[in-house]
């Protein structure tokens, strides 16, 4: 019985969360005329297939699929690696300062990206990396302050038996790294990829200051660009929103699993 | 020896980067690279007829080469305050008109006074909008846009109201507003109200009507704020009256709560009968199917407040000598005829050549010429933003109804006053 009634509620909560959804599926099948109705109308009458040809038609949108899961996938293996490293040596490394470096590093993070979007252009207008796609993916390639606590937490909940075992073997640091703890972790990695790759795939601020070519574009920037200032297009960029949720869906259910336990046991220490 | 190959590597990609972020004088063949910023939504005919004007300006200037830099409005000034900070700004640019001395005063434009002596000044209109306190001119105009009264002809026939006239007063707008107002399915609230009174964008609401109550925004070269005056607190009564005790106006919460991009549905789809717009506010309102009309703003006791937003090509101060002439050349190539013709086919903005704004918008939308010729600027000074932003907010609390209208107008003539006092202070231009 409280079962049935847990199942009841869990499936009531994913309907409400649903409406947005489906809102936005309904809104990117209609015409404009149809989009500003007032009451709006759950269904489309006609259902206006056109807006995503005309989407594709406007925008080389594939081009910006390809750019954005480049960018993605060159994010998410920087991060996972580099912060792995940079969290396996926090965790298990006899470092001096290690605790400094780690306030240091999750410090960074209570600062607002806005703050930091000019000295960045400049720096990366100095390297030459403007209007390329190297902006957006170097910068995870530095470890990032999210994946270092993520990573460090995990690291430090795996036993030390495996290490002080794989040492009695000759085991090197690099090789317990390698070897032991980061099989040991990938639920942990599994959620920080897919902390990179859903990050990277919305980023929007960035990707708009630093790109100016069409073909560089990503995905929200090219979503965003069919935005108009007098006539919303709201309709087109709807579809083109819905069509860029595909992908980051797709990740998101291959990585589910990993993905909720990663989240359940990032807070434990062993 | 790796890390010396390493290092002569990246000695050898900043070079390159640094050489390729230089120049921009005409080379020897006497060539020069302009970048030309503009907003538009991607696909947009908009965009569409920018690119096909640039391919011709270049073909007649062969030695001018064109690179563009495009995005929608809100993300094109997003980027170009990063890219100014960053000494990367295009070399001409197309710029809110509000935004012009915010620019200027922060040094990045190139001042146009001498260049706009050469044109005839008779053929444009919007130029002396442009003027700064000093005289200097920064921007020439592209388009205005001015707001009038737009009306539903259908919801006036079926109502049986005549339509506006040039001489409707603020009393026939709101007599015949109280007539189009009608509640059909008798749930005691109106279906149809007959005005828009309030919106998020004050240049279609509470501005014009302060100053056709006789009361004003800012004076003294835009720097002292004045708004705090009898005739102001009777403009905003006016307005509150409309949405409260009158009754036909949507309220307050309604209006805010589309926002600013989307309160113009409003009357797109046929909930308001009239509502005060710019020139591009004819583009949802055709796209929507609605069969409008257009008329001079009603009189007040002062005048009907007529205020323009003339959006103006600027030069980049960084700019070489070369590049601005091209751009400079880009700019009287933009205002000529056949140019202008072709961007007024757009409906988006008033054009500002004269002789073919006379012709190119049809006789039923001369009213906004005849604003655009009455109309002052809309108080713009280099912290328009910043000022008008904190003025907005008490405004908005009075007319919500959440604070007494002359209290909201004393705070927010303080407010908006500590802002330009703070970026004027110690400034000597």
């Amino acid at each position: 019985m409280r079962k049935t009634v847990s199942y009841v509620l869990v499936t009531a909560g994913a309907l409400v969360m649903l409406v947005p959804f489906v809102a936005a599926l309904s809104n990117s099948l209609k015409s404009f005329a149809q989009y500003i109705q007032v009451p709006p109308t759950w269904i489309p009458d006609p259902i206006q297939w056109d807006n995503y040809v005309e989407v594709w038609r406007r925008t080389p949108f594939g081009l910006y699929l390809v750019n954005s899961l480049v960018i993605a996938i060159l994010a998410v293996i920087g991060n996972v690696l580099t912060s792995a490293m940079v969290g396996h040596a926090l965790a298990r490394m006899r470092l001096p300062g290690r605790q400094a470096l780690l306030t240091m590093a999750l410090g960074t993070m209570m600062l607002p990206t806005v703050i930091t979007i000019v000295p960045n252009f400049l720096l990366f207008r100095s390297l030459g990396w403007l209007d390329t796609l190297l902006p957006l993916i170097a910068p995870y390639w530095l470890a990032t302050p999210i994946g270092i606590f993520l990573m460090r937490q995990t690291f430090l909940g795996i036993p030390k038996d495996f290490e002080e075992a794989a040492g009695l073997d000759g085991a090197n640091p690099w090789q317990v790294f390698w070897r032991i703890h980061l099989p040991l972790a990938k639920p942990a990695l599994a959620t920080l990829a897919v902390f990179t790759f859903t990050t990277s795939w919305k980023a929007v601020l960035e990707p708009t200051i630093y790109l100016t070519s069409p073909e560089n574009y990503t995905l929200p920037v090219g979503v965003l660009s069919l935005k108009g200032q007098f006539v919303g297009n709201d309709q087109l960029v709807t579809a083109a929103a819905m069509m860029s949720l595909l992908p980051m869906l797709v990740v998101f259910i291959l990585a589910q699993r990993y993905f909720v336990r990663g989240t359940m046991s990032a807070g434990i220490k062993g | 020896m790796r890390v010396r190959m390493l290092a002569a590597a990246a000695v050898a990609v900043l070079t390159m980067a640094g050489t390729a972020a230089c120049g921009g004088s005409a080379d020897d063949s006497g060539a020069v690279t302009l970048k030309l910023g503009f907003y538009a939504a991607a696909g947009d005919p908009a965009d569409t007829t920018m690119r096909e004007l640039v391919k011709e300006f270049t073909a007649a200037n062969p030695t001018i080469k064109v690179e563009l830099d495009v995005a929608p409005y809100v993300k094109f000034f997003e980027r170009l305050r990063t890219q100014i900070a960053g000494g990367q700004a295009p070399q001409v640019w197309l710029s809110d008109g509000v935004l012009v001395q915010e620019f200027a005063a922060r040094g990045a434009l190139a001042d146009l006074t001498d260049r706009v002596k050469t044109v005839n000044a008779d053929d444009y209109s919007g130029i002396e909008l442009n003027r700064d306190a000093k005289g200097r001119i920064y921007g020439f105009p592209q388009g205005a846009q001015t707001p009038v009264l737009f009306y539903n002809k259908k919801l006036f026939a079926d109502a049986k109201v005549a339509e506006p006239t040039a001489d409707w007063t603020y009393d026939d707008l709101a007599a015949a507003a109280k007539k189009l107002t009608k509640d059909t399915n008798g749930d005691g609230k109106p279906d149809t109200y007959g005005f828009r009174t309030y919106s998020p964008g004050f240049t279609e609401s509470w501005w014009p009507i302060i100053k056709a109550y006789g009361g004003d925004i800012v004076t003294d070269d835009n720097r002292k704020v004045v708004v705090d005056s009898p005739q102001s607190k009777a403009a905003l009564d006016w307005m509150l009256g409309t949405m409260g005790k009158d009754g036909f106006a949507p309220d307050f919460a309604t209006t805010e709560g589309l926002g600013k991009g989307v309160v113009h549905t409003l009357f797109a789809t046929g909930r308001v009968a009239m509502s005060y717009g710019i020139y591009a506010r004819t583009l949802p309102a055709t796209s929507a199917g609605v069969d409008f009309g257009v008329a001079p703003l009603p009189k007040g006791p002062s005048g009907r407040g007529n205020v323009a937003i003339v959006n103006s090509w600027v030069v980049n101060k960084k700019a070489s000598a070369a590049q601005a002439d091209a751009a400079w050349k880009w700019i009287t190539f933009f205002s000529g005829e056949g140019p202008q013709r072709k961007w007024a086919e757009l409906g988006e903005a008033i054009p500002i050549n004269k002789k073919v704004a006379s012709t190119a918008l049809p006789a039923d939308r001369h009213a906004f010429l005849e604003s655009l010729d009455a109309a002052t600027d809309l108080g713009a000074n280099a912290v328009w933003s910043e000022y008008t932003e904190a003025l907005a907010k008490r405004v908005n609390e009075a007319l919500s109804g959440a604070t007494p209208v002359d209290t909201a107008l004393t705070s927010g003539q303080k407010e908006a006053q500590e802002v330009i006092d703070r970026f004027y202070a110690g400034q000597t231009q």
